[in-house]
């Protein structure tokens, strides 16, 4: 590096000669700042320099006349005619580019990097996409806006995300969230997404190998608002609210009510019934089945049963949840910020207070603070003081569709009345025969009816959380390049839930009654006091993490040098205690004691004894770690940057020998900007940079260890505590590794009419952890153990692309996404399992070699039999109906692949149109290349736990049927192989592919000339319609492919208003 | 702050993270409720006490196979649909085990994983061997891997014949917790010499008394040394240590102070139980589908309580509920009537007819409803014999031991019974010296390890 300084110091003399001198400043026009390290080149000749720290530069060009071109990080190229020889200096004012990819300012985390010089794959998500939404929390408001971020919300209350695809099958699959430089372990819902200024997604090893062990999944890292240096005072205001669409009870295919009747009336007559009248744990009957038994005892006359039971036939209790228990949802958003800064030090204030309520009327409420600061302290240290906290309260109200059935194995059957015709509360079939609950009160038991509409007035659930977060960093400036920073949080979480089973509730009726003992002498005794039970747990985590680290940054002629070395220790530790009381008084605050180490024999059924629930569980969780890591990244002349970084991690993983506590990664990148070559002259793109990179980033799977441990647990049979075996021993057990190459190109039109950025990638997954078959004689139950077996490979696709078609007073840009992530194991898959171990709807996991990690894989279908209504396999090339071959004796050779479970292409196109201060969003995102299996009828489940599905009514009832569908003849008794095989079978499955609208934003600006007179700067309206619908879906059963649940969420409206003053 | 402050926290940092990343700071717990079981005596003592694994989960698919057992015909459809391994067991078919992981072969084998882990902690805590606790410890891995290994002998191996034992395939017996460790099937001798050998041992390590009946003592190693020698047609033997268990826990319940109609009359831990422990509860072996067969039944004498306090009726249909556990999971624990009846029976065997009859009769009397019970008395020891096979097979109905008792007798030419069952229209059949009566290996089982199957 010296010498190549030292050859062009040595030739500069001769380029020099017989030249004129161009003197200028750069300055900014927004500010009139000076702007140093701008670059300037002329056309005409080679010559080329940086502006210096006050912004001006001299530059030797030879000839009359040439033309000057002046670029800078974050500004619209200048071109300057200019005519020699200089009067004066020139005087160049650079306009911003508001051009994302032209401020981007990445920050990994560790440390920030211009654009230019970054060889990695970053996403920078700013402050103006995040705000389309009103979402309560920030990760919703990646959807649809983020490139490479794919949303499976199949499972309900699971979201998770995915950046580029799994890599993993067993480990942790959720990115890791760093927030302010420091990984965030607390609830993603803690944080105001109105204090966050940008969100920069890592997504290849350069990227995120500073992330060492926790990056294989790829890195949020979440950037908070701060204060500018200069800056006035600003206030800003923003509110917004948002009402969500109660959701639709009839979009469940629900069997009718007259169906199910019909099904019941068969079942009775063929003695379904008999053995459970009997059954001496009183099993429930529908109201149905009670009245064909007291028709059948002749206790109500055939007429009369008859009566009701049509009556019943038009009952649909999905009206009942629609109109009395679901609403529209209201979320309600207030934040209010100041901010601003003097030459020395910023600041930033920030209070937030969200209040939603659900369309059961469940609860939340989130109140937060935050302030961060930045103090120069002389000229060469500052201290960056940051304090935040954040208090949620949520509470459960109205029971949701799926919490109310008729017992632990039963549904709720579909003409059950939860209201009479005033809308008084009614009860239902719960738990036991009517008639055992009816003679409860005379035998001395409490009342044991269960009144859904009602039941939830007695009992309480609310959940408290707090968060507490301080941290301090402080950079002292030991030269011009080389500074030394060290930096601490403190984390702090705590949250108490509490359930309240109030004396009235259903649940703490039945438990007294459960437990009810009569003697001999026909006395009762209650072991279970009459009263409350609570249900409370606290929880509190709290981390620590320091860093200390160098960084060095030198610019020598055309060298750039940055250099950064540090070392991290941090410690997470968890508590939680959990308990229950029992006979709890609210008013009086009483409780009563019990006994849980007898058994009792149960009221409900005499068969069975049980111990009084006993529910007292501590739990206490120590992680560490420690981390050493360096980074570093060279550029020549602007053009050319190559980076370096690696990391180390140790923790203390429990039962693995030292030496494999540690895991050593790292990277390595070239970029080269090719627009700055002087070959480069093309008129059309203004920007085009190459960028390759390699390197490894890591996964940790905490819940294995090398040496056989054992889990302490409460209470055997003796009610002793005893230890279980966790982990079996596993000698050979490492980290998972994943080598990703990525190559990326970006580029941008010189009128600014088109840019993005094009990136391939590709990941090895390697020591995957993988389920490898052992022999159960070696004590291994379940006959599979984890181990580093698999492999695989991802390859993929990200564009982005942003179009403005119109730039004038009218302006309409056009914001394409664009992803392809397809995988596949490559080794470790266990492909001699027996078929069923691989269907799973894409659910679970069963790697199959050469398959992606998520797959849906079915039996294969042949159509039902035109005599008979059975569905039919296919075994050994023949039509085959034997179902208990079909489904426990087929391997995976008999099954049919249909492909991956998730989608393989995804993205959006957003358009924004806009007009003076109206602006108009349109986001439509697409997900393809997927499949999925939708529900039918099960008639084992049908006739044993009451659930139904509306395809009975399409049933095969006499030949010729099967031409027009798929749904096997009802049979009795049920066939649960049969059942089993039809709802598993390939004439179940669907294409997932969608086209929905995500978004649709409209806002208006008001003028500035309006609000200063009103002294506002900013004013602006916004209206946001989320989730309208779908535009088209492959499958054409009107079915959500990406929620697998019962109600899908539907359109929400939100009203917004913003101020700054 | 002065520069040199600064660097000076910089480099302890560094300094920390680099030391502490090879010393404690690393080597704290994760979660408190973690161990490394050879770190400490407590560990293994609390792996001893999981008793879903040392206590639970014996061998179940041999009490559907014995002829105690009858399923109706539309019971045995419905549970071909439930557990083919319940179903098919009952028939003696060659696909079981299939559909379930809990098979009988796995959950003994975990149980002598247990006790190899044990075993191999106890090594490592050398230095503590001089503790009572350590020896007590040891005493009972031993225990358990022998309970296991005997276990599972009677459902997958042959029965015990002093002629065949060392061409007869047995059981691979795993000795280490090497869960890679792959093992050919020893004979059916060295199977039965490591039992009996880990047995002596543990007989020499226990205590005397136990504070719970899920743990083992002496008396639970004589016990089962007993019974094991039964088992291999040692009488000598087995009356030797039935008798020094009777001596240490002789007390018999009188079934009349019972009430037999109690849902569970006999309950568990009562005073005649010596060790704890249950077999897995398949679906055959609950009421939904299995009965008791009218050939067992109507054995029993009207004032035997043993008709009322084992059995209940419903339907024309009989259902067990006499079980030492006072549920519907079935006792296979060891319990003092057991030892009544090997003594007798090895009395019987070796001609002391007397001796015979009085254990015999000691344990009927407290059967018998008060005042009905007349002392059996005959001279002829084959005909006593006799007697005393019919009250074992009575007293110890579905307590696990038919299945055994059916193989070591089958070698008798005078005392065999072929097994007939009638099932939906198909007659099955299993004769005298069937190889059915060594189980087939889960065909997992074969697949990983490549063993000779059955």
């Amino acid at each position: 590096m010296k010498y190549v300084g030292l050859i062009l110091f040595l030739f500069l003399p001769f380029l020099m000669r017989g030249q004129e001198l161009i003197r200028a400043k750069v300055i900014s026009a927004a500010d009139k700042l000076p702007l140093a390290g701008a670059s300037i080149s002329t056309t005409g000749s080679k010559a080329r320099t940086l502006s210096k720290r006050d912004g001006t530069f001299s530059l030797a060009v030879s000839g009359r006349a040439d033309t000057l071109k002046i670029s800078f990080v974050g500004y619209r190229d200048q071109f300057v005619p200019v005519m020699l020889p200089l009067s004066a200096p020139l005087l160049i004012e650079l306009t911003e580019n508001n051009l994302v990819l032209d401020e981007v300012k990445i920050n990994t985390g560790y440390y920030e990097l211009p654009g230019e010089r970054v060889t990695g794959s970053f996403t920078l998500l700013d402050n103006k996409s995040l705000n389309r939404s009103t979402a309560p929390d920030i990760i919703s408001r990646l959807k649809g806006v983020s490139n490479a971020v794919l949303f499976d919300e199949r499972v309900d209350n699971n979201r998770s995300i995915s950046i580029r695809g799994l890599s993993t099958i067993y480990g942790d699959t959720q990115p890791l969230i760093v927030l302010n430089n420091f990984p965030y372990e607390g609830g993603i819902s803690s944080i105001n997404p109105n204090d966050v200024e940008s969100i920069t997604i890592l997504k290849d090893a350069a990227a995120a190998s500073i992330w060492g062990v926790r990056a294989a999944n790829g890195v949020l890292v979440i950037t908070t608002k701060k204060g500018g240096l200069n800056s006035p005072a600003r206030v800003s205001f923003n509110s917004a609210i948002s009402m969500g669409r109660k959701p639709d009870m009839f979009y469940r295919p629900a069997i009718a009510s007259a169906d199910f009747i019909e099904v019941e009336k068969m079942l009775f007559e063929n003695d379904f019934y008999s053995g459970l009248e009997g059954d001496p744990a009183h099993s429930p009957l529908t109201p149905v089945v009670e009245l064909l038994i007291a028709a059948r005892d002749g206790k109500i006359t055939a007429a009369d049963a008859d009566q009701q039971i049509n009556a019943l036939k038009q009952q649909d209790v999905r009206n009942d949840f629609s109109r009395y228990l679901y609403r529209n949802s209201v979320n309600q958003q207030y934040a209010l910020n100041l901010q601003g800064g003097s030459d020395k030090n910023t600041y930033y204030y920030s209070a937030g207070y969200d209040r939603n309520t659900g369309h059961t009327d469940n609860s939340y409420e989130r109140f937060s603070l935050r302030a961060d600061h930045t103090n120069r302290i002389g000229t060469r240290l500052r201290i960056k003081p940051a304090l935040s906290y954040s208090l949620q309260n949520s509470e459960q109200k109205r029971p949701d569709f799926s919490s109310i059935t008729s017992g632990d194995n039963y549904f709720l059957y579909p003409y059950a009345r939860l209201a009479d015709d005033a809308g008084n509360p009614l009860a239902i079939v719960k738990n036991y025969r009517t008639s055992f609950i009816q003679q409860a009160p005379g035998s001395g038991l409490l009342d044991y009816s269960y009144l859904p509409l009602s039941d939830y007035r007695s009992r309480e659930n609310n959940n408290q959380s707090h968060e507490l977060l301080m941290s301090a960093g402080a950079v002292y400036d030991l030269s011009k390049s080389l500074s030394a920073e060290a930096l601490y949080q403190y984390n702090r979480n705590w949250a108490e839930t509490g359930e309240m089973y109030g004396g009235d509730s259903f649940y703490a009726r039945d438990m007294v009654n459960r437990f009810t003992q009569l003697d001999e002498n026909g006395s009762l005794t209650f072991p279970v006091p009459r009263g409350g039970i609570l249900d409370q747990s606290r929880s509190a985590l709290v981390s620590n993490t320091g860093r200390g680290q160098l960084k060095y940054q030198k610019d020598y002629l055309k060298h750039t040098f940055s250099g950064l070395m540090g070392a991290e220790i941090r410690q997470l530790r968890q508590e939680g205690h959990s308990f229950r009381t029992y006979g709890y008084d609210s008013s009086g605050l009483v409780s009563v004691p019990v006994d849980y180490t007898s058994l009792y024999t149960l009221y409900t059924n005499p068969d069975d004894s049980q111990g009084i629930p006993y529910q007292n569980e501590y739990t206490r969780e120590l992680n560490r770690y420690t981390s050493i890591y360096a980074n570093t990244a060279y550029t020549y002349d602007q053009k050319y940057t190559l980076s370096l970084s690696a990391r180390k991690d140790a923790s203390n993983l429990f039962g693995v020998n030292s030496n494999q506590k540690g895991v050593p990664l790292w990277s390595a990148g070239l970029s080269w900007n090719v627009h700055q070559e002087k070959f480069f002259k093309s008129r059309l793109m203004d920007y085009l940079k190459l960028r390759l990179t390699y390197g490894y980033n890591g996964n940790l799977s905490r819940s294995l260890s090398a040496l056989a441990t054992v889990l302490q647990v409460n209470g055997n049979l003796n009610n002793m505590p005893y230890a279980l075996i966790r982990t079996y021993p596993n000698p050979d057990l490492s980290w998972e590794k994943i080598g990703i190459l990525n190559a990326g190109l970006d580029f941008k039109s010189g009128s600014g009419l088109f840019s993005g950025t094009i990136e391939y990638y590709r990941k090895n997954g390697k020591d995957l952890i993988g389920d490898q078959a052992v022999d159960p004689t070696s004590g291994v139950i379940s006959g599979t153990i984890r181990k580093n077996v698999a492999d695989m490979v991802a390859t993929g696709l990200d564009i982005t692309l942003n179009v403005n078609t119109i730039d004038r007073a009218f302006k309409w840009n056009t914001g394409l996404l664009f992803n392809v992530n397809s995988s596949r194991i490559t080794s470790g898959g266990n492909n001699t399992l027996r078929g069923y171990r691989y269907i799973n709807g894409g659910l679970g996991i069963t790697p199959v070699k050469g398959r992606p990690v998520q797959s849906i894989y079915t039996y294969k279908w042949g159509g039902l039999d035109p005599q008979t209504g059975d569905p039919r396999g296919i075994e050994a090339g023949a039509l085959s109906a034997d179902y208990g071959n079909l489904v426990y004796n087929s391997g995976l050779e008999d099954l049919e692949y249909h492909g991956p479970a998730t989608p393989v292409t995804f993205g959006s196109v957003a358009n924004t149109f806009s007009y003076k201060g109206l602006s108009l969003f349109v986001n439509i995102s697409y997900r393809l290349g997927y499949y999925f299996t939708r529900p039918s009828i099960s008639y084992n489940r049908l006739y044993n736990s009451w659930t139904g599905h509306a395809d009975f009514a399409e049933r095969w009832q006499k030949p010729g049927d099967e031409s027009r569908s798929s749904v096997p003849s009802m049979i009795y008794p049920a066939d649960e192989t049969r059942d089993e095989f039809y709802t598993n079978s390939s004439a179940l499955v669907e294409k997932g592919d969608n086209l929905r609208v995500q978004d649709v934003n409209l806002t208006y600006s008001f003028n500035d000339r309006l609000l200063k007179a009103i002294k506002i700067r900013d004013f602006s309206l916004n209206l946001n319609l989320r989730n309208p619908g779908f535009i088209w879906r492959s499958n054409k059963l009107g079915l959500d492919p990406d929620y697998t649940g019962f109600t899908p969420q539907r359109e929400s409206l939100a009203f917004g208003i913003k101020a700054n003053f | 702050m002065t520069i040199m402050k600064m660097i000076k926290m910089i480099l302890a940092l560094f300094l920390i993270s680099a030391i502490s990343s090879c010393k404690e700071f690393l080597d704290v717990k994760p979660d408190a409720k973690l161990a490394v079981p050879s770190d400490k005596l407590l560990y293994l003592q609390l792996m001893l006490e999981d008793h879903g694994t040392m206590n639970m989960f014996n061998p179940a698919a041999s009490d559907l196979a014995v002829d105690d057992v009858f399923i109706p015909g539309d019971k045995w459809t419905a549970l071909l649909q439930a557990q083919r391994t319940s179903a098919n067991a009952y028939i003696w078919d060659k696909d079981v085990f299939n559909d379930i992981d809990l098979t009988d072969w796995a959950t003994s084998y975990k149980a002598i994983l247990y006790s190899n882990l044990i075993l191999e902690g106890l090594d490592k805590l050398k230095e503590e061997s001089g503790q009572v606790l350590w020896k007590e410890l040891k005493g009972a891995a031993l225990f358990h891997r022998a309970h296991a290994n005997f276990n599972l002998l009677q459902t997958f191996s042959l029965a015990y014949s002093e002629a065949t034992a060392d061409n007869t395939p047995g059981l691979p017996l795993k000795l280490s917790s090497d869960i890679n460790e792959k093992l050919p099937r020893a004979s059916v001798r060295q199977c039965y010499d490591h039992v009996l050998a880990d047995l002596e041992e543990s007989k020499t390590l226990l205590p005397k008394t136990v504070e719970f009946k899920t743990r083992v003592s002496m008396t639970a190693a004589a016990a089962l040394l007993a019974r094991v020698y039964l088992q291999m047609q040692q009488y000598e033997l087995a009356l030797r240590n039935a008798e020094e268990a009777i001596s240490a826990s002789p007390v018999l319940i009188d079934y009349n102070t019972l009430n037999a109609d109690a849902a569970f009359p006999l309950n568990r831990f009562n005073e005649e139980v010596i060790f704890h422990s249950i077999i897995t509860g398949l679906s055959g072996t609950t009421p939904n589908f299995g009965r008791v067969s009218t050939d067992l039944y109507e054995m029993y004498r009207p004032d035997d309580l043993r008709r009322t306090v084992y059995y209940r009726q419903s339907a024309g249909e009989v259902f067990f509920k006499g079980s030492y556990n006072g549920s519907t999971s079935r006792f296979s624990g060891l319990a003092t009537d057991e030892l009544y009846l090997i003594a007798a029976e090895c009395y019987a065997r070796s001609n002391n007819v007397t001796a015979a009859l009085n254990r015999l009769n000691k344990l009927l009397v407290n059967r018998w409803k008060t005042g009905t019970f007349i002392p059996l008395n005959t001279p002829d020891a084959s005909e006593v014999l006799s007697l005393i096979l019919d009250e074992r097979r009575k007293e110890l109905a579905f307590r696990n031991r038919r299945w055994s008792d059916l193989k070591r007798l089958n070698l008798e030419p005078n005392r065999q019974k072929t097994i007939i069952r009638n099932l939906n229209g198909s007659v099955y059949t299993l004769e005298p010296g069937d190889k059915r009566y060594a189980m087939p290996i889960p065909r997992k089982v074969i697949e990983a390890s490549g063993i000779e199957q059955n």
